[in-house]
């Protein structure tokens, strides 16, 4: 017998986390659902949903790129005028402490993938001073990258004629669960960020 | 005696704004005073409308954001400085040596008064010594574009 019990209610409070300053396993987010087995009860976690886009050096960037890295991951467009500078300079601090680390990947989706083609993230990615290729930039059908946002990692973003975001980071384990969401515009919350990598690798060299 | 560092303190903090730069000194007692009105409507006005771009410390984003501070375009471009904030900008631009492809937008909510008192404020933060804009000069500045 299957029975498949939905907890909701759960999300909403993991993503406050609290600030303990012990390093402790992160949470995992998002609804999870519980399958009875014969031998007792599964959990099955909320998964990023498999994905392909094309980066700034035309690649095609699916899951298996983040194959064995933990990634961050945002929603942006290269003429934002608001808040994606903020979340730029933020970012960078993940890119500058991460970028020779195999373990470790970014991954910016553009929400408006009709003007920021390959050729305008590459401008972007290079005046932005990223070299490496641990750091995507990712544009492709635009529908499937606003469904990302929402269904997947929980990361509000609107086209409403002026490309509303909400300017979060999402942290990612090897296992696509999303282990934290992050203010990307707020300087503390992207120290919480980091202080979260540590530990979330530190789940992996431990086990 | 604790006091007595409190008051220094005090003392300090109201003293020492960082914007008594040679261009102010050069000024007149009136038109200091408006300086200071100037600069503290305009670092109001730079927080809620260039800040996240331009950054607090005024130096842009990498190559993708040019730099205010010790900016020679802003130095040597007043009333174009004033046309780009005011109509946003959106051709290829030199700051220092860097050729930038902005994506500024418009600010038209702005007056010239406005414009005059975040021109004031970015001449004068961050080490540059622009001097004043005042409104009336702002909004002639403006008429030329």
């Amino acid at each position: 017998m299957k029975l498949i019990l939905f907890l909701s209610g759960v999300t909403a409070i993991f993503f406050i986390s609290c600030s303990d300053s012990k390093p402790k396993k992160l949470p995992i987010l998002g609804q999870s659902e519980y399958v009875e087995t014969a031998t007792g009860t599964d959990t099955i976690y909320h998964e990023i949903k498999p994905f392909s886009f094309i980066d700034q050096d035309s690649t095609i960037i699916t899951n298996d790129t983040y194959k064995g890295k933990i990634y961050v991951t945002d929603f942006f467009f290269t003429t934002c005028p608001s808040i994606c500078p903020l979340m730029k300079i933020q970012l960078l601090r993940v890119y500058d402490k991460y970028k020779d680390n195999p373990e470790v990947g970014i991954l910016s989706h553009s929400i408006d993938p009709e003007y920021d083609d390959v050729k305008v993230l590459k401008d972007y990615a290079e005046r932005l001073g990223v070299e490496k290729g641990m750091w995507h930039f990712v544009t492709g059908d635009k529908d499937k990258i606003y469904d990302m946002a929402q269904t997947s990692y929980y990361i509000g973003v609107r086209d409403d004629g002026s490309f509303e975001h909400s300017g979060k980071f999402a942290l990612v384990d090897k296992e696509r669960h999303i282990r934290g969401v992050y203010d990307g515009t707020d300087e503390k919350s992207v120290d919480k960020l980091l202080t979260d990598m540590e530990a979330l690798l530190k789940e992996y060299h431990t086990k | 005696m604790r006091l007595g560092y409190f008051l220094l303190f005090l003392l300090l903090i109201s003293c020492g704004p960082g914007y008594k730069n040679k261009a102010f000194e050069k000024l007149s007692s009136a038109d200091k005073i408006k300086f200071e009105k100037y600069f503290i409507q305009g670092r109001d006005l730079y927080k809620t409308n260039c800040l996240s771009c331009h950054q607090k410390n005024g130096q842009g984003l990498k190559k993708l954001i040019p730099p205010l501070a010790g900016s020679d375009y802003l130095k040597n471009n007043q009333a174009k400085a004033a046309q780009l904030i005011m109509d946003g900008a959106w051709e290829t631009i030199r700051v220092n040596g860097v050729d930038y492809k902005p994506t500024m937008p418009a600010h038209k909510h702005l007056t010239a008064l406005e414009v005059a008192e975040i021109l004031t404020y970015i001449n004068n933060s961050w080490g540059n010594e622009y001097g004043l804009v005042d409104g009336n000069k702002a909004a002639e500045y403006l008429k030329r574009f």
